[in-house]
């Protein structure tokens, strides 16, 4: 390749970089998006015990909505138990108090995922780990989380199967509280709390120093 | 065409190559035949192994020739083989294939995937372990050389399986070669 | 190599006889105007496909319509992948615990005991499709599977996967309309599968359930008790 090469073809030179990172762009294929938006993989991390999560989510009509809430983690403290519940032998039970607000035209009924992570990053969901509370009773764990909406006033939804939007028999208030509980081992206390409705979005709350939690010697 | 002794040769050379050629490639592994290999990971009884999703060891064993679950008994013309499992789960809730294990006897020949009952076996919350049970219908109570294999998720899902020989000694296999007549599953429970 | 020596040559050869193939040459060179190389294959073709058809070449194959081997009652079969010993077949309206009363359905029973032969556990849906009854309006029990529903004759119990070298006495139930009459006798077509990859994925499934036998036998009425 003499002088006179590299000269009368200059350009094309200099077009052949961006081209060939073209081309191994448009050969790569992101397998990532095969998984990735049914895993817990876009969270927003609110660095306090307040954040919002927004989402934008396909419903059960296919059309698309977008839900806006404001969630605070008020308190996680150890219980004896919870609705029925206690922590298996070697766990503690830990109640998680939440402060919601949001608009009451918002989509918010299905299951609330909460997870409960200590300093460690291991996640503790808050199905596992749990039988009745009552040593006569029978506890069966659901096999979805329940959600985390009031009861009487839920707030809109749209029905799985049918795919209508049904309103709520009573509108939902902007603020209300919820409490759900996390069996954890012994010793072990949360730093943060992670809440999502729907794979993959979700948000990162910080605890609070946990009251009543005093790490064993 | 003109056939000149070096056109032949030629010809004879280029074929052969091709042939060598195609030989070899056959012999290496492709990246379909690599892709669900599984991660083998050998334990012994009594001892933990570590998978991806967490940790397994295999305790106790018994026998028995008829097996009671949830109220219902199965009987057999072999004998049913209980095995004891703990069950951990690392950084996050995860359950232990029960239908995937599979038990392989010194002739190679595999029995699992919950013939009759369908127990389970978690999700266990990390920390928190649980002790399971799976079921095997098998032939007989020979389990000389007898190993099994429990996959993270699947036996050929390119995951970790663990080997856990069963290397009897002579006084648990007098006790398996002579099987209770009836023995309760039991569901997965905290160890 | 002088001129006198290839004289010479030349000389010796103009005095030698023509060879054969210089005469077939010659002969050929007197009609290769009309019979050129190209019309003598053409010709050759049409002999060849005259006289494949007056061997019968080109006529239709009919289909090979072998018949199917007896099987005994109650004698093992081997019936890939397992060994199946066909023993009776009974109708009745329910069979408790495993089949209730339903209106407008009547169920057909094949007991059998059977072996799974070969190395690894097999699902009861393949063994579901080893056995074809010749009953009209039937239906397949399992619905999920489309094939018979398979129960174990010792605990009554639904049989899942089956485990190799364990003999096990197993009731094949198909559900049939009542629209039909109940059948008096059936005939039963013992099937094998081979192992075969799929053409869907990278993985290979016992499938192309062929018939290796039949046999025919009297549909027991059972009332229940």
């Amino acid at each position: 390749m003499t002088r006179i090469w590299w000269t009368r073809n200059r350009l094309w030179l200099v077009a052949l970089l961006p081209a060939l990172a073209l081309a191994l762009v448009s050969s790569a294929f992101r397998l990532t998006t095969l998984y990735l938006p049914w895993q817990w993989s876009k969270p927003t991390e609110a660095h306090g015990p307040s954040g919002t999560l927004h989402q934008r989510f396909l419903g059960f009509d296919d059309k698309y909505y977008e839900r806006t809430v404001d969630v605070t983690v008020t308190s996680a403290k150890p219980v004896d138990s919870f609705d029925g519940a206690a922590a298996v032998p070697g766990g503690t039970l830990w109640q998680v108090d939440f402060e919601f607000t949001a608009r009451p035209d918002q989509l918010l009924t299905g299951s609330c995922h909460v997870d409960l992570l200590d300093a460690d990053g291991v996640r503790y969901n808050s199905l596992p780990g749990k039988q009745a509370a009552d040593p006569d009773s029978f506890y069966l764990a659901p096999i979805v989380p329940p959600q985390c909406v009031p009861e009487e006033a839920p707030g809109p939804e749209v029905a799985p199967i049918t795919g209508e939007l049904v309103p709520s028999p009573v509108e939902r208030p902007r603020t209300w509280q919820w409490s759900t509980s996390v069996a954890m081992p012994d010793g072990v206390t949360p730093e943060r709390v992670r809440i999502g409705w729907l794979q993959p979005v979700y948000l990162e709350l910080l605890l609070a120093s946990p009251a009543g939690s005093e790490p064993p010697r | 065409m003109r056939f000149t002794r070096d056109g032949l040769l030629t010809a004879i050379l280029v074929v052969a190559a091709l042939f060598i050629g195609s030989s070899i490639s056959q012999q290496i592994p492709t990246a379909d035949d690599l892709f669900e290999d599984p991660y083998l990971h050998a334990a012994a009884r009594n001892e933990s192994v570590e998978l991806r999703t967490g940790s397994v060891m295999v305790t106790d064993l018994a026998t028995t020739q008829q097996l009671t679950y949830l109220g219902s008994t199965a009987a057999t013309t072999g004998v049913w083989l209980v095995v004891d499992l703990t069950w951990r789960s690392n950084d996050e809730p995860a359950d232990l294939p029960l239908r995937e294990i599979r038990l392989e006897l010194a002739d190679g020949k595999r029995y699992g995937g919950l013939p009759v009952f369908t127990p389970s076996c978690g999700p266990a919350q990390p920390g928190l372990p649980r002790s399971c049970q799976v079921p095997f219908e098998l032939p007989g109570t020979d389990l000389d050389g007898a190993r099994l294999l429990i996959p993270a998720t699947g036996l050929n899902a390119g995951d970790d399986v663990a080997v856990v020989d069963l290397n009897l000694d002579d006084a648990t296999a007098a006790r398996l070669a002579a099987p209770a007549e009836q023995m309760d599953l039991k569901g997965d429970q905290p160890a | 190599m002088t001129d006198e020596g290839t004289t010479a040559a030349e000389g010796t050869a103009a005095e030698k006889e023509p060879t054969r193939l210089e005469k077939a040459k010659k002969t050929y060179g007197l009609v290769s105007d009309i019979l050129t190389p190209t019309r003598l294959l053409a010709a050759g073709g049409a002999l060849i496909v005259l006289i494949v058809g007056l061997i019968g070449g080109w006529d239709k194959v009919a289909a090979v319509e072998t018949e199917l081997p007896v099987a005994t009652p109650s004698v093992a079969l081997a019936a890939e992948p397992f060994e199946i010993a066909v023993n009776g077949a009974r109708v009745a309206d329910e069979l408790k615990p495993i089949a209730f009363p339903t209106d407008g359905l009547r169920y057909l029973f094949v007991t059998a005991d059977v072996t799974l032969t070969g190395d690894e556990p097999v699902g009861a849906g393949v063994l579901g499709e080893a056995l074809a009854i010749d009953a009209k309006g039937v239906r397949a029990s399992e619905i999920s599977l489309g094939t018979a529903s398979i129960y174990r004759l010792g605990d009554g119990l639904s049989q899942r996967m089956l485990q190799p070298g364990v003999p096990v006495p197993v009731v094949f139930v198909w559900e049939q309309h009542t629209d039909e009459a109940a059948p008096e006798q059936l005939t039963i077509t013992i099937r094998q599968h081979t192992w075969a990859k799929s053409t869907m994925g990278d993985f290979s499934y016992w499938q192309q359930p062929s018939a290796v036998a039949e046999l025919t036998l009297p549909v027991e009425a059972v009332k229940p008790a």
